[in-house]
């Protein structure tokens, strides 16, 4: 990426039926999925029948309610992510069913100034459409102008799944300071043919094994595209 | 089926981390639905506390288990920028060292052009007990960012944690590698 991220993050999520209550640092270090060191420095948030929340360190943050499971690194190399869910769902949990996946690459970065950012929203939803409002999103005050939320753009024709979908969103940043940031998320989604119901989670682990190094570098090119703005406006 | 239902199970369809069901983005707005749902086991299991034994938390109220905001994952401590990354295997050990071959990943290399020492120093502890001929590591060079603006370079190798092979795998590779092996014209 050409602009050094402020803050940036990968996360696996998988739709599915689970069983929350048994995602604990504990049950990782008893499969081996976890270290003993690991668990050190695990910090558990809630580990409850319909809902598990722990961090351990600043790599590894896991998030399970009945359909969902997500897991979130902050810390490269974002290898290690995919290394745990797919031995999570590969050797321990083998026939849990999961129907659905993303891979999601999120970045905040800094365009330098306040009004670099303005000029990029602007160029990626410019305000004339708008009619007579336009002239109303700008504000009469510098502090109180509007102006682009959220944009998200997505991609549905793809050779490299059955079904699914890239979608690209664009928000301003919170994390990132004097107005200045952009934050894009880009949620690579997957989907299998539901006709296998005895599957478990093979197929789509398989797919997560053959993408998830297509994907990250796929999402980082579409987040550099956006970077590329800063020079263009 | 009644609306509520069929509109949970229209929302469990995409895979952003925002927590829509069924969406695959990671963020987290359903959380305070199941919390209302902990809330109400939870008076349900206050009635019967005695015949309970909670194995998962020491005693604790309700107030202390659910924190009024959680932490988003995106306000971590640090952030981190990868700068390099290589895969590499260990192709010796010594009684300091290793020595490993390597792949430029931020190239999209596909084949190994580098081989490099490094100390057995530098490996945490997990990691030392780890190591053997052949394993697989990551080794990252990044800018680690502090939440006050300080940064500074880190140098990181992680071995990786790879799925142990099946039957079934090992059997398609042996096929597999038995096919290849009769296309190939030796002379």
């Amino acid at each position: 990426m050409r602009i050094e991220p402020e803050n940036n993050s990968v996360s696996i999520v998988l739709v599915g039926s689970l069983n929350p209550a048994i995602f604990h640092p504990s049950w990782f270090v008893a499969n081996d999925l976890l270290s003993k060191s690991d668990i050190e420095s695990a910090e558990v948030e809630i580990v409850h029948r319909n809902i598990a929340i722990f961090k351990v360190g600043d790599w590894l943050r896991i998030q399970v309610d009945p359909n969902r499971f997500v897991a979130e690194t902050t810390e490269p190399p974002f290898i290690r992510l995919f290394d745990i869910v797919v031995r999570t769902f590969k050797e321990a949990l083998i026939h849990t069913p999961i129907i659905k996946m993303g891979i999601n690459r999120r970045v905040h970065f800094s365009v330098g100034d306040e009004e670099t950012r303005n000029k990029i929203g602007m160029k990626l939803a410019p305000q004339e459409v708008w009619g007579e409002w336009a002239s109303h999103i700008a504000g009469k005050e510098k502090e109180k102008h509007g102006g682009l939320t959220s944009l998200s753009m997505s991609q549905i024709d793809l050779d490299d799944r059955e079904d699914g979908y890239i979608t690209a969103k664009v928000t301003p940043s919170k994390l990132v300071k004097n107005g200045a940031g952009i934050f894009i998320e880009v949620n690579d989604h997957y989907e299998i043919n539901k006709e296998d119901p005895l599957a478990g989670a093979t197929p789509i682990i398989d797919i997560l094994r053959k993408q998830f190094d297509v994907s990250i570098r796929r999402s980082e090119w579409i987040i550099d595209q956006i970077m590329d703005l800063k020079e263009k406006v | 089926m009644n609306g509520q239902a069929a509109e949970n199970l229209a929302l469990y369809d995409n895979t952003t981390s925002i927590s829509r069901f069924g969406n695959t983005t990671g963020d987290q707005v359903f959380k305070s639905k199941f919390y209302e749902d902990i809330m109400e086991n939870l008076s349900m299991v206050k009635k019967h506390e005695n015949e309970i034994v909670d194995t998962t938390y020491p005693k604790s109220n309700i107030i202390d288990i659910f924190p009024n905001k959680i932490p988003n994952p995106q306000e971590t401590r640090y952030s981190f920028s990868v700068l390099q990354e290589w895969e590499g295997y260990v192709v010796s050990i010594a009684k300091d060292t290793f020595t490993a071959r390597l792949i430029d990943i931020t190239r999209n290399c596909t084949m190994e052009e580098e081989e490099a020492d490094f100390p057995l120093d530098d490996l945490d502890d997990t990691d030392r007990s780890r190591i053997s001929l052949g394993a697989i590591f990551r080794w990252v060079v990044s800018y680690r960012r502090s939440p006050g603006g300080t940064k500074d370079r880190l140098s990181r190798i992680v071995f990786r944690n790879l799925p142990a092979w099946t039957a079934k795998e090992i059997e398609k590779n042996r096929h597999d590698a038995a096919e290849w092996a009769g296309q190939l014209n030796v002379e």
